[in-house]
């Protein structure tokens, strides 16, 4: 156990599959895309999922931590109403950067693993968190590439930052695969080096290989050497959730809720 | 010296004789066309097919969606979206291939509806049940309500005319009168599009509807929603996605033949006043030409019956 609440076995939930992931078997709780979601009145799959007890996690895309400037504070103020309204135990955000320079790059970039980086995304996580009602975790994205003159790997990089603020983990395992093929980090290392301890829950996902790089697409079946990975988390640690992300192409009920179940087993196995 | 070698008793003794003929004439037009002969009988019908004859071409393509959904080919969402799962492959039912490949982004039944692909298959089976004397072609219907009461139209211009001599000469008109206007109602009834436009089904059409109906529950719930409209389908989320189409009043506009004398699935944006065949509850299949008129209940997409209006 590693002191974040406990949440099980869930998946991302998507208005395109808002009854499925209703209708799933072993469904223990979900995760919004905090930018998808009007902290309004709230989609009615959703209210369903929290009247029946089911954990909703926030989950953001767009704070840009690790960006130069300072985190926006319309966002988080965003992702906090967002958080609230679900009742949500905790929300999570990436480690990278987003904007640079009042240019939107539409994709999650690498943080440079400096110590002057380091500085700037600390103190845009203590920003955040000074405005969000619950606890915070970072995750680790699929770098496209990594900054040359690294001072730190990227498990120590997140050992630090979670040392200086305090937020949780979130693994992402697809992410920490698609690494290894891509760029080289060896999973097990970075296992090693994280304060697992501090680990709210675990993203998987799908992907796909082409031509020696795997795309994290979302959009594909989980391939076995994810859930490895995973089988290497839980051999460490018993997360406290696993989360299936899907985000397109969506395969029938049934191949859902096989992926799920497992996920579960390989979770359960590391028990 | 009688206008035209006839005395007025003799031109309205004439004029009840053409009155008459007039009207057996239309109305035989309008029967005939709903009775064609069958070469051979119409054989087995796909439930899509049964859907478009029980209901129009939009419960053609609501059938289409509830087999793809019961095969789990395409799921549902809370806003009504349809969308294929992955890698949904052909199914071999042209009209469900179609949307099929429609549905590779979510979209509302009513948008697939209107898709060129899925319009194509379902006008292919429109045909279909034309070619075996289920429908009415439209063409056909059009022809006999247009030229159904041509020998009216010929009576009645003859009696006005011989109406202005007589009552230039000062001689008497007043029965005259009275039929020129049981004439005029006559040709009113029979040439109003709203009031009397053909059913779109034959009879074997509604004989085919009728038999699917009679098994109830012994008949599957595709057939039962491709005669009785989506409403039937229990899996609720999947209704009302189905439902969702298109209002269900606007049905038998959608497939009128009055209008567009075509298999269009286009639904007019706002229904005209006249068309009367909207929901008719639970008589919409009945071929009783009274039973289609009121509004009441909703047919559910199933209404094909009063689609034609009443006959």
């Amino acid at each position: 156990m590693t002191g974040a609440p406990r949440l099980g076995v869930g998946i991302g939930w998507r208005p395109e599959i808002d009854l499925t992931v209703e209708a799933l078997p072993g469904v223990d709780f979900v995760e919004v895309l905090a930018e998808n979601i009007h902290a309004g009145p709230l989609p009615e799959s959703l209210t369903v999922l929290r009247a029946r007890g089911v954990p909703v996690v926030a989950h953001a895309v767009s704070l840009s931590l690790g960006g130069a400037e300072p985190v926006d504070a319309a966002r988080v103020q965003h992702l906090a109403a967002v958080a609230a309204a679900v009742g949500a135990p905790l929300v999570s955000e990436h480690v990278a950067f987003t904007r640079a320079g009042g240019l939107d790059s539409g994709h999650l970039l690498p943080v440079p693993r400096t110590r002057d980086a380091l500085n700037v995304l600390v103190d845009n996580v203590r920003r955040a968190q000074a405005d969000l009602p619950v606890p915070l975790a970072l995750e680790n994205i699929a770098a496209v590439f990594d900054w040359p003159d690294n001072e730190l790997t990227e498990g120590q990089f997140l050992a630090e930052l979670v040392d200086r603020t305090g937020c949780l983990l979130l693994v992402d395992v697809a992410n920490l695969y698609a690494n290894a093929v891509n760029i080289g980090t060896a999973p097990a290392v970075f296992l090693d080096e994280l304060p697992l301890e501090r680990l709210a829950y675990v993203h998987v996902a799908g992907g796909v290989t082409h031509d020696g790089v795997y795309h994290d697409t979302h959009a594909h079946a989980v391939p076995s050497e994810v859930l490895a990975v995973l089988a290497e988390l839980c051999a460490r640690v018993d997360p406290p959730g696993v989360l299936l992300e899907r985000d397109d192409d969506y395969p029938a009920d049934a191949d859902l809720a096989a992926e799920l179940a497992a996920i579960r087993a390989v979770a359960v196995r590391g028990r | 010296m009688h206008p035209w070698g006839l005395s007025g008793p003799e031109f309205l003794w004439l004029y009840t004789a053409g009155l008459v003929a007039g009207l057996v004439v239309a109305i035989g037009a309008r029967m005939k066309v709903r009775r064609p002969r069958l070469a051979e009988p119409p054989g087995h019908l796909d439930v899509t097919e049964l859907g478009f004859l029980g209901g129009g071409p939009v419960n053609a393509v609501q059938v289409a969606v509830a087999r793809l959904a019961e095969a789990g080919l395409v799921r549902v969402n809370r806003s009504g979206q349809v969308s294929a799962t992955s890698g949904a492959l052909s199914t071999g039912h042209p009209l469900d291939d179609a949307v099929l490949a429609q549905v590779t982004k979510p979209r509302m039944v009513a948008a697939i509806v209107r898709r060129a692909p899925v319009e194509k298959q379902v006008t292919a089976i429109g045909e279909s049940l034309v070619r075996r004397g289920l429908l009415v072609a439209p063409s056909a219907a059009i022809r006999a309500r247009r030229l159904g009461p041509l020998l009216l139209y010929v009576v009645f211009v003859a009696g006005i005319v011989r109406w202005i001599n007589g009552a230039g000469n000062y001689l008497p008109v007043g029965y005259l009168t009275f039929l020129l206007a049981a004439t005029l109602i006559a040709v009113f009834f029979l040439g109003s599009r709203n009031l009397t436009k053909p059913k779109a089904r034959t009879v074997h059409g509604d004989r085919v509807v009728a038999e699917v109906r009679r098994r109830g529950s012994g008949a599957g719930q595709l057939e039962r929603a491709a005669v009785s409209g989506p409403r039937v389908i229990e899996d609720k989320d999947l209704s009302h996605a189905l439902a969702l189409a298109v209002p269900v009043a606007l049905i038998p506009v959608a497939w009128s033949y009055a209008t567009s004398g075509s298999f269009s699935t286009h639904v007019p944006a706002t229904s005209s006043s006249g068309s009367s065949g909207g929901g008719g509850g639970h008589s919409c299949g009945s071929s009783s030409s009274s039973s289609c008129g009121s509004g009441g209940s909703s047919c559910g997409g199933g209404g094909g019956g009063c689609g034609g209006g009443s006959g």
